[in-house]
């Protein structure tokens, strides 16, 4: 078991997923998608650390692959076309204002264009070093296609099977 | 001459659960050094045979060291090393 995970699991319970997003929440971060088609969009959703499941807040995030390309095709192979890559230390700071401000950031969010909202190879590899998840966070990835969008799905960390499972996420209005 | 080291939460198992570490070095290179010589396997979780990993993020205080001189990038005292995990994917 990931000791990380077994932390997070009580001190960031959204990890464990099953979360409810907020409409207008949903909204923007869909708006995000569309207007980045056909580049990956990315950003954060927070919500009230009282309320673990529930989301509330998107915070949009820009994607910086296409400069890590530009800088290192070897090691940065991939555009934002396929690709997405946030600032890490401006994200490690958003991350900790939330805290302090009870608003923490529960899940990580990307697109992915022309293909389905699944959990890709890369982003399980990212995520998970040496069996530890990096980031107390559950992840969303929407799927955005030339007709606009077209899936949506929550992924968590399962660390008992070491990969990332699908998991509620219900949409609520209040 | 002193640089502090800040260590995400997934790395602090190799610091005895320390959030920030002080180590001499006049390089980011010679902080890593400095640092694997205090806790041992951090080298590791940071580096491989082509420099910083992929999945890891070096930042010589606002910068990404990818876009100063890498490992080269010179340090000195005062400045902070931040260690962040990736935050990026397909």
């Amino acid at each position: 078991m990931s000791e990380n995970f077994r932390a997070w699991s009580s001190s960031h319970p959204w990890v464990l997923g099953d979360l409810r997003l907020h409409r207008a929440a949903l909204q923007a971060t869909e708006a995000r998608a569309l207007e980045s088609y056909p580049s990956e969009a990315c950003g954060f959703l927070c919500g009230p650390r009282e309320e673990p499941r529930r989301l509330e807040r998107f915070i949009p995030e820009v994607n910086e692959a296409d400069k890590y390309h530009a800088l290192d095709p070897e090691r940065f192979p991939r555009t934002s076309r396929t690709y997405f890559k946030i600032n890490e230390l401006r994200a490690q700071r958003l991350f900790d204002e939330g805290e302090a401000q009870g608003q923490p950031i529960k899940v990580i969010f990307h697109s992915h264009c022309d293909s389905s909202a699944h959990f890709s190879a890369e982003d399980a590899a990212t995520f998970v070093q040496g069996g530890e998840l990096m980031w107390p966070c559950a992840f969303l990835v929407l799927s955005v296609g030339p007709e606009g969008l077209e899936e949506r799905r929550l992924w968590r960390y399962e660390p008992s099977e070491g990969r990332f499972v699908e998991s509620p996420l219900e949409i609520v209005d209040e | 001459m002193p640089i502090t080291v800040r260590i995400p939460t997934p790395m602090r198992s190799l610091t005895g659960g320390k959030d920030e570490v002080s180590v001499q070095g006049g390089s980011v290179a010679e902080v890593i050094d400095a640092l694997e010589s205090q806790h041992p396997g951090v080298k590791e979780r940071l580096c491989d045979e082509q420099g910083v990993r992929r999945y890891v993020n070096l930042y010589a205080n606002e910068e990404d060291i990818r876009f100063l001189d890498n490992l080269a990038t010179p340090l000195k005292e005062g400045d902070t090393l931040t260690i962040v995990p990736a935050l990026a994917g397909g």
